[in-house]
């Protein structure tokens, strides 16, 4: 069972999901084709925009998975499906695994995609060798920074999931409450933690 | 078989009456096997356990009987079925003259009725 | 007993939607559970479906609480469309046969073709009366002990209502019980076994339809308005 809610949840996610993933790879293959461009100023003025653009496809891809994973979190278990997502022959528990397996395979999906993206269209020598340097002498560093990263998306996503969990508790301006709760419960876990290491 | 009810008196009592008609109209011949009780209550659109009630109190009155593995038949017994028949007939007749009598016609007035229009002299 | 409800509350901002409610289901019959709107109909087979948390009482299904086990062998059909509309209804079929086990997807498809309802278009493609029929047909394909229909009849014209009540009658399983929660009792009351008589939250009347019939020498329907005259 949990399997099969995962898969579900994972084909509504990614279903437009691709959309984007499409858009930022053909962006980063024109990226791609456009640095090899760059002699002429016409040819460099195309590539620094299919740069900015590229970079901002990354954004969009990170940034629409996590809403993906709110919008499939809120449907599923509040709006007019919820009808079947809770008359299903499942327990609870099975349920909200279910929905943070999928969440977390769907943000790495995309952070995955992301990686590919960059590769396609900035990877050369230069910066191979760039970041074998850095790589030899900080592995650890790097692979913690590295996790940090891929746990704050998660842990945003969870604040948002959160917030819908408690502004749904209420009757009225669920929404509103919904997107409240999230951001604070994110900045105040941010600046608890920050405020706890300066001191 | 078409089956048009109310819903003010009790159905079962109503699918009794249709059945029984059915038996000594002929439609289900003596000693014929009748569909089963699913089947009935899918034609009538009724609930089968509605049907099953009414082919149990054709049963009390022997109108049919069931047998073990095979099935429900409707009885061989023409006697019986005349009879129900014949109740059935005098049951009509009283309502009908009852009902004439109802709005004030007399006795002579029935019988020229039933020669005009059903042709009885 | 198939299912049992036992002095079962339910309160929504402290107010008792659901009063003490004691109910006995029994096997292979049809229930019409019948009131006003807003009497608690809905809320009682919520909590049936595990839609809802009780404040007060039990719910047992075959004696035991309500829960996974009950969920397997409950089919319900809410008042509202409740699948993913951008599915199409080949999707919504699998989906139902992957996470049912008695979901008979024969059934299903002959009732498709019955229907006229095309098994390749997405559901938001289709107008509301379609929807509402593919809902019912995903509801009557299982094999389950218990039906629980909500308003199927509401926003259908005559001869739609004509096929349901036939659907219903033709599809479900020999020795399963139907609970048919309706505001339209003339039409739905030919085919019920006993009718359950809700307002304000409580229980009224529950009786063998036929007997009430014969008792107040009136139709259910009749019967319903002189109780419940405003």
């Amino acid at each position: 069972m949990l399997k099969k809610l995962i898969k579900y949840d994972l084909l509504w996610i990614n279903k437009i999901m691709l959309i984007y993933f499409s858009i930022s790879i053909i962006i980063c293959i024109l990226t791609r084709i456009s640095s090899l461009n760059t002699s002429s100023s016409i040819g460099n003025i195309i590539y620094q925009i299919l740069k900015g653009v590229s970079i901002s496809c990354f954004a969009s891809v990170l940034i629409n998975s996590v809403i993906r994973v709110w919008v499939r979190f809120r449907n599923s278990i509040y709006k007019d499906e919820s009808y079947l997502t809770h008359t299903l022959p499942i327990s609870k528990n099975t349920l909200y695994n279910s929905k943070i397996l999928s969440s977390i395979i769907s943000i790495l999906i995309s952070l995955l995609v992301i990686i590919i993206s960059f590769i396609i269209a900035f990877l050369n020598k230069d910066l191979i060798n760039t970041i074998k340097i850095i790589f030899n002498n900080n592995s650890f560093i790097i692979l913690g920074m590295i996790l940090t990263v891929i746990l704050e998306i998660i842990y945003m996503s969870y604040c948002g999931i959160m917030g819908i969990l408690l502004g749904n508790s209420s009757n009225n301006n669920k929404i509103l409450k919904s997107v409240f709760i999230g951001i604070s419960l994110y900045f105040i876990n941010t600046w608890y933690y920050i405020y706890n290491r300066i001191l | 078989m078409e089956f048009n009810f109310n819903n003010e008196s009790p159905i079962y009592i109503q699918l009794v009456d249709k059945l029984k008609e059915a038996i000594i109209s002929g439609e289900y011949p003596l000693g014929s096997k009748i569909p089963s009780v699913r089947d009935l209550a899918l034609t009538a659109k009724v609930n089968p356990n509605t049907m099953q009630k009414a082919l149990g109190e054709l049963e009390k009155d022997k109108l049919i009987y069931t047998e073990r593995t095979n099935g429900k038949y409707v009885t061989e017994d023409k006697k019986l079925v005349n009879k129900i028949k014949k109740d059935i007939a005098r049951d009509i007749t009283e309502k009908y003259i009852t009902n004439m009598n109802k709005i004030g016609i007399t006795k002579k007035e029935i019988l020229s009725y039933l020669e005009e229009i059903g042709g009885i002299k | 007993m198939l299912l049992e409800c036992k002095n079962v509350t339910k309160k929504f901002d402290n107010k008792k939607v659901l009063d003490n409610i004691n109910l006995k289901i029994e096997k292979g019959k049809i229930y019409g559970l019948l009131g006003k709107n807003g009497v608690g109909k809905s809320t009682l087979i919520k909590l049936i479906n595990d839609l809802l948390t009780l404040d007060e009482g039990e719910i047992l299904f075959k004696g035991k609480p309500i829960g996974v086990s009950s969920k397997s062998h409950i089919s319900y059909l809410p008042e509202r469309t409740y699948l993913d509309k951008d599915m199409k209804v080949e999707s919504v079929i699998k989906y139902f046969e992957e996470f049912y086990e008695d979901f008979n997807t024969k059934k299903a498809y002959k009732l498709l073709k019955d229907l006229d309802l095309d098994k390749d278009k997405k559901i938001s493609k289709m107008s509301k009366g379609m929807q509402e029929k593919l809902q019912l047909i995903l509801v009557m394909s299982r094999e389950a002990d218990l039906y629980i229909l909500d308003e199927p009849l509401g926003g259908v014209d005559p001869a739609t209502r004509d096929y349901i009540l036939d659907t219903i009658l033709s599809n479900f399983k020999e020795g399963s019980s139907v609970i048919i929660s309706t505001h339209l009792i003339s039409d739905i009351e030919r085919i019920l076994d006993n009718v359950i008589f809700i307002d304000k939250g409580k229980i009224v009347l529950t009786e063998d339809a036929d007997k009430l019939r014969e008792k107040e020498k009136s139709s259910i329907d009749e019967i319903f308005r002189r109780s419940f005259k405003c």
